[in-house]
């Protein structure tokens, strides 16, 4: 492909600013310069999508309403680990109003039945009339089962003689990876696998032994942090009408195209006889990829009664079957010298999620440190529970926790402020900014751990997160113009309440010199281009430069139209304020609107797909360079009496390239805050050894934040230009959320001059930590 | 052509880590796998297989009684 040369501003305005050249494919456009003088991208836009949320006409998965419309209930498993001998379903069937039944099969050569593994996993399902039919016809639904022992305490289920998850070995691998010999002497026949040692950053470095050598002091300390469930408003769900020439899913998902080609490939469809629709989204956090068991369960429904399915999970089924964050026992050996260098770093961690694969602690301490010795080993336990998933940054957010306050721990073995021992280990320049105005912003003055007197404690504390910049090179965004002068931009990506919609208006909008309101987003769609799932904080990047550059193209056709009229070349033309002007004669510009109006053909439209960053990946999958990075800093109330905990503020200080829209990514931020307070000091999964049954899988039990317990959120926004696409931006997702919880552990510690090893730290925890009840 | 030394992953395999979507059989790009990486069959829509086995990269190849290649 052609290229050119452009010049892109490059570095941290008020820091580092300057400019860097950059070789272009010459169908993408100039760069742009620096937000404060753009018009529309990195301005507060209000969302487009506003009214219709605040006025309840957005229509979310379960408000769909279709004609002849069932309602369908899932029956679940009621022990832990079993095998089914038998499902009668002939009451169910009978029951008046009941129009579809069906049952989950096995295919395999072994039993009709797949194995029981957790308590809640679905068996069958009921389509009826109403809801509470459904309900009361899957009651009648007459299971047996053969019992098997079974295991749920994570430490229980590495011993070896617990009951297995697994009767094949799970150890066993075949692709030349990492996985080694189990530490449990099973060889692979318990229920540990691992360890899994490396990631795309590599593998072990340097020689630990030599590195603990030579370090003045060593921390060996165990971190554990509990199982999180997602608890989206809106739960999991779908709406599903299956007629002939077409499936038409309605699905609340944070990927269209991830649930149309589950769907196609489930029932060896053509991928264009699934279409998925998600025009607005109540939430995911990470475990809403996929079509699940309810998608399967809803088309077969609706394929046996030929009418359309609605089949929306309720809050308990959301906690116990679809997902959560994996606990961690996240064993950190660090070494440093007096001056703080680090001089080794051993990680070893075990963590459950469930049935499932998935529970490592990441890359976190591979990568924020610089450390020359460095080695992990990540384990999976296998338990009977329901299964873990992708959670907002996972994995990183427990290794931050362990991580981070280990850091801390270090600092204050060597009597230093735990931000001027970052300064001094962190090589990352956007942080050292981040620390710098986070820091003032924050009003930060260290002192010493339980320095503070009297009932009440106030503590301070800080820490630090790194999330990579990963681009999806599957994202293409058409842009139309239509004669009536209206634009349009259509893709298959979602937006899943971050304001996806809003950032596509905002970049087609400054391309074409129009302003966001101008441009109708049509988006969540598979009839329109693929485009990525949203996570990993991968979608800003990957689609707005394919919008950005889709807008170019197509403005570039109107030039085309325009120039002849305006007795000039395609060349010589600009926008600015909805009109096409010359860029040197002001008096040869016609607006926008009757340029369209003028053109030949009713419409022209452009599509583009995600190129390769500027300058080229890291690794060629899309793994970009730079890092988005944060700095949050912490203050906390601790009634030493009650063993209450009050977050009073939080100043979170992050980057993410280029912003779009500053209102939208201060929400991002805000939700990953009261996410990771709520981490810190609340929810937690109690399950019932002795049953195998979450015991709290509802909204009270299962305890959140109130509105007063939400602490005041100050956020510092540093613009980062590195001139690697033509947005120049990236995602805050996950970032917003990896260092809460470590910042609040670490300034619980500072009020009260105890370290907590686990959290939630709750008034109980906090009370045994002082000994103010028996241990 | 060469033939690929990659795996033949099973067409329902799907795994998802923070940079993506792996789909078995088809296009399967995401290669290391991670401690964070979470697996599923699709046609059991769960962690375990048809089979009740586990699901993962490693297990979802040629042999296994339920795996199904992506092209018959």
């Amino acid at each position: 492909m052609d290229k050119r040369k452009e010049i892109f501003p490059h570095g941290i305005p008020g820091h580092n600013l300057g400019e860097i050249e950059r070789e272009i494919p010459n169908d993408e456009p100039p760069a742009w310069p620096i937000n404060d003088k753009l018009k529309v991208v990195g301005k507060r836009i209000r969302r487009n999508d506003a009214l219709a949320k605040v006025t309840g006409s957005a229509k979310y998965t379960s408000d769909i309403q279709l004609p002849g419309m069932l309602y369908a209930k899932m029956l679940r498993a009621n022990v832990p680990h079993a095998k089914i001998l038998s499902i009668d379903t002939s009451k169910a069937e009978r029951h008046p109003g009941v129009r579809a039944v069906h049952v989950f099969t096995s295919d395999d050569e072994g039993s009709k039945y797949q194995d029981v593994k957790y308590a809640g996993q679905p068996l069958a399902g009921v389509a009826a009339d109403s809801l509470d039919i459904a309900k009361e016809a899957v009651a009648l639904i007459e299971v047996e089962y053969e019992t098997m022992p079974f295991v749920i305490d994570t430490e229980e289920a590495m011993k070896e003689g617990a009951p297995l998850v697994y009767e094949e070995p799970i150890g066993e691998q075949t692709d030349g990876g990492d996985v080694g010999v189990t530490h449990d002497g099973s060889e692979g026949k318990g229920n540990l696998r691992g360890p899994t040692t490396s990631s795309f950053l590599g593998g072990a470095r340097g020689d630990l032994d030599q590195g603990f050598s030579e370090a003045d002091v060593i921390l060996d300390r165990t971190y554990r942090t509990q199982v999180h469930t997602h608890v989206p408003l809106e739960t999991h769900g779908v709406v599903i009408d299956w007629k002939p020439d077409q499936m038409t899913v309605y699905a609340s998902t944070q990927s269209t195209k991830g649930v149309r080609d589950g769907l196609a490939s489930y029932f060896d469809l053509p991928k264009n006889k699934v279409r998925v629709i998600c025009e607005f989204m109540g939430g995911g956090f990470g475990a809403k990829h996929s079509a699940g068991t309810f998608g399967p369960m809803a088309a077969e429904l609706s394929r046996k009664s030929g009418r359309p399915v609605w089949l929306m999970l309720d809050r308990k089924e959301e906690h116990i079957a679809e997902g959560n964050r994996p606990n961690s026992i996240h064993h950190l050996k660090i070494g440093a010298k007096k001056d703080g260098t680090l001089t080794a770093i051993q990680q070893k961690s075990h963590g459950t999620a469930g049935v499932a694969l998935g529970a490592g602690v990441g890359r976190i301490a591979q990568g924020l440190y610089t450390c020359p010795n460095f080695s992990t080993e990540q384990y999976d336990v296998l338990t009977h529970a329901g299964p873990g998933a992708a959670w907002r940054a996972p994995g990183n957010v427990q290794g931050a926790y362990g991580l981070e306050q280990a850091i801390d721990e270090i600092a204050d073995m060597l009597k230093t402020d735990p931000l001027v021992l970052r300064e001094k280990i962190d090589p990352s320049e956007v942080r050292k900014v981040l620390r710098q105005r986070g820091a003032k912003s924050f009003g930060w003055k260290y002192r010493p751990p339980g320095s503070d007197t009297g009932r009440i404690k106030k503590g301070i504390g800080v820490a630090q997160s790194t999330w990579p910049r990963f681009v999806n090179l599957d994202s293409t965004v058409e842009v139309k113009m239509y004669s009536d002068g209206t634009v349009e931009v259509r893709s298959g990506v979602q937006d899943i309440g971050t304001g996806t919609k809003t950032i596509l208006a905002q970049v087609v909008a400054e391309e074409l010199g129009l302003k966001a309101e101008d441009i109708t987003v049509r988006i969540g769609d598979t009839i329109f281009p693929d485009a990525p799932g949203s996570g990993g904080s991968i979608v800003t990047g990957a689609i707005t430069p394919p919008a950005r550059n889709a807008a170019y193209l197509v403005k570039q056709k109107l030039f085309n139209q325009v120039a002849p009229q305006l007795e000039t070349e395609p060349s010589m033309l600009t926008v600015s304020d909805g009109m096409i002007m010359h860029k040197e004669d002001a008096s040869k510009k016609i607006s926008m609107r009757d340029a369209l109006r003028r053109m030949r053909t009713g419409q022209i439209e452009a599509s583009a797909s995600r190129s390769d960053d500027y300058g080229g990946f890291q690794q060629p999958w899309g793994l970009a360079y730079g890092d988005l990075g944060s700095v949050q800093f912490a203050e906390v109330s601790v009634d030493t009496e009650t063993g209450f905990v009050k977050v009073e503020r939080i100043t979170a200080a992050h980057s993410c390239g280029r912003p779009l829209n500053i209102s939208q990514i201060e929400s991002q931020v805000n939700g990953g805050v009261i996410q990771g307070v709520s981490y810190a000091l609340y929810e937690s999964r109690v399950m019932d050894n002795k049953t195998g049954h979450m015991m709290n899988a509802n909204v009270d039990q299962y305890r959140m934040p109130y509105a007063k317990e939400i602490p005041d959120i100050d956020i510092v926004l540093v613009e980062e230009y590195s001139a690697r696409s033509s947005t120049d931006a990236y995602g805050i997702g996950e970032p917003a959320n990896i260092a809460t919880a470590a910042a609040v552990a670490n300034a619980v510690y500072n009020a009260i001059g105890v370290r907590l090893y686990e959290i939630p730290m709750t008034p109980a925890s906090i009370l045994k930590a002082l000994n103010k009840v028996e241990q | 052509m060469e033939e690929s030394k990659q795996p033949k992953y099973c067409k329902y395999l799907r795994a998802k880590n923070p940079y993506g979507m792996l789909e078995g059989g088809e296009n399967p790009w995401m290669i290391p796998f991670e401690s964070n990486t979470i697996c599923w069959c699709i046609k059991s829509s769960g962690a375990s297989g048809p089979d009740n086995g586990l699901v993962h990269p490693d297990k979802c190849v040629e042999g296994r009684s339920c795996y199904k290649p992506a092209f018959d």
